[in-house]
């Protein structure tokens, strides 16, 4: 009995590693398959991918963030924030690379405040980026006055069309910048300085800041990279809605977060890395659009999605016992 | 003598009382007539619901290992909900089954909670976050549109006052207050907070930490059905969206009162403090008649300063190194 006990551990440990994750995006993909109708073509796919990019360039800057041990939920009110300025400023006629620059170094500067209120009074990133998100979300409303306003770039709507491919490649170009930003990503984390400082401070602060590799710039780094890239996803947005609209952020308050938990993250900071944060984008979007295919209604939906994401991240993503912690 | 009141002042409580005294002054200067009668049973009616939330997000966080209560919120509103859909429904009127059984169905919540962050070892955002998402789903689904008809104890709890000047809403945030006294004086508090913070330590010296921690779920889960009573009280009717917004307001107002996020160090007085400072804030916004396009600009503002005013001092002492918690 003990032996089976400690062998099933070691099966969880080795499986919460990577496979699991990929054995949990297949399966959902053939209940997909076998459940609902049209759910394995082509198109459906490639517009799933689509989806699973916004989430996953957001879930990105999540990740990182969490790798400190932090949390950010500033991230939807900066998706409206750059849905609305892309949207307005092209609306009033200035160039692309303008507006996308002026963009990022937008989301950049509202993260940096994060990151460096949040590290310089000791504070909980929850509440701190609550109250940024708070303040940034209102501005946007005061700006648009809560209503639909400007238009996209018409190279953006392409760009983020479902049907539309890179090159060779069958899918949009939104999907391609998300799986190479991830890559890139993964590898700053693995491979570079900066990376491996970022565990560090994730794993112990205190022992990071007594080795001289924590601190302030580590923490306020973090936060502003998740700044810049809830911007960006909130740009890439605007080819997908066609108009700036306030709210479009709203979904992600907690589905970002889901996202890095369900590719088997640690919300305690030191544990993870891009690939698992991809992967879970990818596990939740199947979900979500597999219970859109069953014409639940939408209340139904959540009640449905919160019992399932319990149940996904149950099956890899579960603690040690405290006893074997020892 | 100068010195001790310094010293007083760097207590985080201490400073949520100064600002709150002066949010209060601030109040009555801006709108005189608040301090009649009648508008401190409305305020007490419209503060009783965020200051049991707050107090229902005080035992999971203290409990530690990232613990976090998103449901609050839901679980409040879906306790109203339940209140007027189903027990009104089903002619259960009395207060005598019906709060108990508010309570009882909060506790019910609670304790899945904690059954899948102790038992079920989740991580407790994605546990939360998962009945945040259930509870909100079927409260819609049991009442997909708002309604009135509330039992009668919900008008009493609302409408009267003790004396003309003590508000019976207050009851609910009286009793969570004896009941944590009651569980301080038996023991039962310091076992959360040893297990918040340093759940190995508290296991190698016997604690039983998993009935703990699903202990300090349920508990809070009673105290997010009471705060669904004060909902009830407050609104008289059920409505089924009203619930989420208290989820994140609560989790301010811990920290806010000095509670540390990661567990283990904290009460009560600090978070409910917490709450009756968010919600003069608030007050002072609408009855300043700031538009309600800036309410949430100013709020996100005067929440970010308050939270730095009343952050841990800094020590000149060089912070002393542990071992990293739950790595």
């Amino acid at each position: 009995m003990r032996r089976v006990h400690r062998w099933s551990t070691r099966l969880q440990g080795r499986l919460a590693s990577g496979p699991a994750q990929i054995l949990a995006i297949v399966a959902v993909f053939l209940i997909g398959r076998s459940a609902v109708v049209g759910y394995s073509d082509w198109t459906s796919i490639r517009a799933m991918a689509v989806l699973a990019a916004f989430l996953g360039i957001a879930a990105m800057g999540q990740t990182l963030v969490v790798l400190v041990g932090g949390i950010d939920l500033s991230v939807p009110a900066l998706i409206g924030a750059g849905n609305v300025m892309t949207a307005k400023l092209t609306g009033q006629g200035m160039a692309s690379p303008v507006v996308i620059v002026l963009v990022l170094v937008a989301g950049f500067a509202v993260g940096a405040l994060n990151g460096y209120v949040t590290s310089r009074w000791n504070v909980p990133a929850l509440v701190v980026t609550l109250a940024t998100g708070s303040v940034v979300g209102g501005i946007v409303l005061l700006w648009t006055d809560a209503t639909l306003t400007g238009s996209a770039p018409s190279w953006l709507t392409r760009f983020t069309s479902s049907s539309a491919t890179t090159g060779p490649l069958p899918l949009a170009p939104v999907v391609v910048v998300w799986l190479v930003l991830a890559a890139a990503a993964e590898f700053v984390l693995r491979r570079t300085t900066a990376g491996r400082k970022l565990y560090a401070q994730g794993v112990n602060p205190r022992a990071a800041r007594l080795m001289l590799v924590g601190g302030r710039s580590v923490n306020t780094l973090a936060f502003a990279c998740s700044g810049t890239l809830a911007a960006l996803a909130g740009t890439l947005l605007t080819g997908f809605t066609g108009a700036g609209l306030f709210d479009v952020g709203a979904p992600y308050l907690f589905s970002a977060v889901a996202a890095v938990v369900m590719g088997g993250n640690s919300l305690l900071g030191g544990r993870g890395d891009m690939l698992r944060c991809a992967l879970g984008a990818v596990i939740l979007t199947e979900l979500t659009t597999l219970l859109v295919g069953f014409s639940l209604s939408a209340a139904a939906q959540q009640a449905v999605l919160g019992a399932l994401i319990v149940i996904v991240v149950a099956s890899y993503g579960r603690d040690q016992p405290l006893g074997s912690q020892i | 003598m100068n010195q001790r009141y310094v010293h007083a002042l760097r207590a985080p409580v201490a400073r949520l009382w100064v600002m709150a005294a002066a949010l209060v002054v601030a109040n009555a200067v801006i709108a005189p007539d608040l301090l009649h009668g009648t508008r401190v049973t409305a305020m007490a009616n419209l503060l009783a619901p965020l200051a049991l939330a707050a107090l229902a997000g005080v035992p999971s966080v203290l409990s530690g290992g990232g613990g976090l209560d998103l449901s609050v919120g839901p679980a409040l509103g879906f306790v109203n909900v339940v209140t007027v859909a189903v027990l009104a429904e089903h002619g259960i009127l009395s207060a005598w089954l019906g709060i108990p059984l508010c309570v009882l169905l909060g506790a019910l919540v609670g304790a899945v909670n904690g059954l899948l962050v102790a038992y079920g070892r989740l991580q407790p955002i994605v546990a939360t976050l998962g009945t945040f998402l259930v509870l909100s789903g079927l409260a819609l689904v049991v009442l997909p549109q708002p309604r009135g008809g509330a039992p009668r104890w919900a008008s009493f709890l609302a409408d009267g006052s003790l004396g003309g000047y003590l508000p019976h809403i207050l009851i609910l945030p009286a009793g969570v207050l004896v009941l944590w006294a009651g569980l301080r004086r038996l023991g039962l508090v310091r076992l959360v907070t040893a297990v918040g913070s340093d759940q190995r330590a508290a296991y190698t010296s016997g604690v039983h930490v998993p009935v703990v921690r699903l202990g300090a779920y349920t508990l809070g889960g009673v105290f997010a059905g009471l705060a669904g009573i004060a909902l009830t009280a407050l609104t008289d009717s059920a409505d089924p969206t009203a619930g989420k917004q208290y989820t994140l307001m609560a989790i301010a107002a811990v920290a806010l009162g000095g509670n540390a996020l990661s567990g283990g160090r904290g009460g009560m007085l600090g978070p409910l403090l917490g709450a009756v400072v968010l919600f003069l804030i608030q007050l002072l916004l609408s009855s300043a008649q700031v538009s309600s396009l800036w309410i949430q600009v100013v709020y996100g503002v005067i929440l970010l300063v308050a939270l730095c005013l009343n952050s841990a001092p800094r020590s000149g002492r060089r912070p002393r190194v542990t071992a990293a918690q739950g790595v």
